[in-house]
């Protein structure tokens, strides 16, 4: 499969999760050509600000492994990581320290990109990836819109105010 | 009865003396913006030929070359016009714009003169002082920020009980902490207002890649709130429970939640014994804990004190869980982003940021960090 059809999963993903009321980002962890865990945003079901997409890829990997009786140091250098927005700083650090194949994003994160977008994660990391941008990345984008045009269920009433005021600009 | 707790009797000693003399004093890490010079810029400005002309002239202006906000348009009978760049450093190209927008150039002297300038509003006051002695700006200083360069934002109970959760945070490290060179140590994360630790865990990267003590601290907070995303808690997974792996001994106690779960008997901290995190003179003191209707959010408002600098992974976990403050002890000069190797926290664009101080009992951090488990990830 080549990276529009995987970003084509991803992106059917990250509708799922738009419905469930999270941020709309979908996640693919692709190894010798197959999927092995498929992830999305679980913020606000877990009330915990860090489970984006790809850290829910990585459980999953991780228990995969375990099934299969695999060594899961080595699959994640094996792994291509396709996700419909770029990672987050946290999140391509992640990515980094597990020192994966490669990286295929949708489109930019402005608020919080780690690989070009805010701060270049890899320039603190002797590890390179492969990281390839704008895939799909119009498709991306206006499913975060389609997002942030609501306003976040789980926050509190008075984040939503400034939250509703922050998307206007 | 069970003896006490080294760690929890350590830790109200400290919080209750009085007279206890710090070997440490926190570090702010701030942004070049703030601990920089003023940056200047050349700027064209005119002499009036009279004090009369110079409210007509601040209108005109005002229209056709709109001034900074942080700079006063008059020193005296000088006034200034724009800077040197937007006219190619040519005053004759000025001067013929002025007079094509009405302004009136016969009310002001041929020659243009050329001043430093502050080119963006100068942030403390000692960038004030030095943008005034080439041209006049509009500045009030930030209470706050002069508190925080001063090094006078903290009282002595304060120190004492950031120093207690510092001692809490080794001992956990030194019982618990298995890292990799890239991230290490121990987590705390604490409630200002309420003056209790929430959250305390070790590194625990030999059992997961991802389990770094801010990771861990985070999630033992979610769980406290009735998320979470790893099975920490007995009340996940039967076979946690066989290892007793943590959870709070009375659910509304206030107990810490701790991963993993031998660092619980460093805890047991009497509830009389509350950290005094939050300044008594609460008036100085900007609350940004979370409010009582709506209950917590995330980690918002609460501050997080670690062994040592955190990596990128946990310097941004922290960030996004909107931590407003935090404490570290050693630095990371391998991956550390919140002072040795960058400052996250000063990088434009994010929406959130939170205040960091180093240097917490560094010297004994280090050395704690030595005695943890290492292994290669």
């Amino acid at each position: 499969m080549d990276a529009n059809a995987w970003m084509d999963k991803a992106l059917h993903e990250a509708q799922i999760s738009l419905k469930r009321g999270e941020v709309p980002v979908g996640c693919l962890f692709i190894y010798k050509n197959e999927i092995i865990a498929t992830g999305s945003n679980t913020v606000n079901e877990t009330k915990n600000a860090t489970r984006h997409a790809e850290l829910n890829c990585i459980d999953d990997v991780l228990v995969y492994c375990q099934e299969n009786n695999l060594n899961s140091k080595e699959v994640f250098t094996k792994i291509d990581v396709v996700v419909t927005v770029e990672p987050c700083i946290m999140c391509a650090a992640a990515l980094h320290q597990l020192r994966i194949n490669s990286i295929i994003y949708g489109c930019a994160n402005d608020r919080f990109g780690g690989c070009k977008s805010v701060f270049e994660v890899s320039k603190v990391y002797d590890s390179k990836i492969n990281v390839v941008g704008n895939v799909k990345g119009v498709e991306a984008m206006q499913l975060l819109k389609d997002f942030y045009k609501g306003t976040n269920p789980n926050a509190p009433e008075t984040k939503k105010g400034r939250k509703k005021k922050l998307d206007n600009n | 009865m069970d003896p006490e707790p080294p760690a929890a009797k350590m830790t109200r000693d400290l919080v209750e003396s009085k007279k206890h003399e710090f070997t440490w004093k926190p570090q702010p890490i701030l942004s070049k913006e703030i601990t920089g010079d003023v940056i200047l810029e050349k700027s064209f400005v005119a002499v009036l030929k009279d004090k009369k002309l110079i409210s007509r002239a601040i209108q005109s202006l005002a229209k056709c070359l709109p001034i900074p906000q942080h700079l006063k348009r008059c020193s005296g009978l000088r006034i200034y016009l724009a800077p040197i760049n937007k006219f190619q450093g040519d005053s004759h190209k000025l001067k013929t714009f002025l007079a094509e927008k009405d302004f009136d150039v016969d009310s002001i002297e041929d020659d243009l003169e050329i001043v430093n300038n502050a080119s963006v509003a100068p942030r403390t006051k000692s960038q004030a002082a030095q943008a005034l002695e080439h041209w006049p700006v509009n500045f009030h200083p930030d209470i706050d920020l002069e508190e925080l360069i001063g090094g006078s934002i903290f009282e002595q109970e304060q120190l004492a009980s950031i120093e207690a959760c510092m001692r809490l945070a080794m001992a956990a490290a030194k019982e618990a902490a298995v890292g990799s060179a890239e991230c290490n140590g121990s987590a705390l994360i604490v409630d200002p207002e309420s003056g209790s630790v929430l959250a305390i865990a070790a590194s625990s990267m030999d059992k997961h890649p991802m389990w770094h003590a801010s990771m861990l601290a985070v999630d033992l907070v979610a769980k406290s709130q009735g998320g979470g995303a790893w099975s920490l808690t007995t009340s996940d997974r039967s076979r946690d429970a066989r290892e007793g792996t943590c959870k709070r001994k009375h659910p509304d106690d206030g107990q810490a939640l701790c991963y993993p779960h031998s660092l619980a008997k460093l805890l047991d901290i009497p509830r009389s014994c509350s950290l005094n995190l939050a300044k008594t003179n609460r008036k100085k003191e900007k609350r940004s804990s979370p409010s009582d209707k709506t209950g917590p959010y995330l980690c918002t408002g609460y501050w997080a004190v670690l062994l040592r600098e955190p990596c990128p992974l946990c310097s941004m976990a922290l960030l996004h869980s909107r931590v407003s403050r935090i404490f570290y002890g050693a630095a990371n000069s391998v991956t550390g982003i919140l002072g040795s190797k960058a400052a996250l926290h000063s990088v434009p664009g994010l929406n959130h940021r939170y205040q960091v101080w180093s240097s917490v009992l560094e010297d004994e951090c280090a050395r704690s960090l030595e005695q943890c488990r290492t292994i290669h990830c």
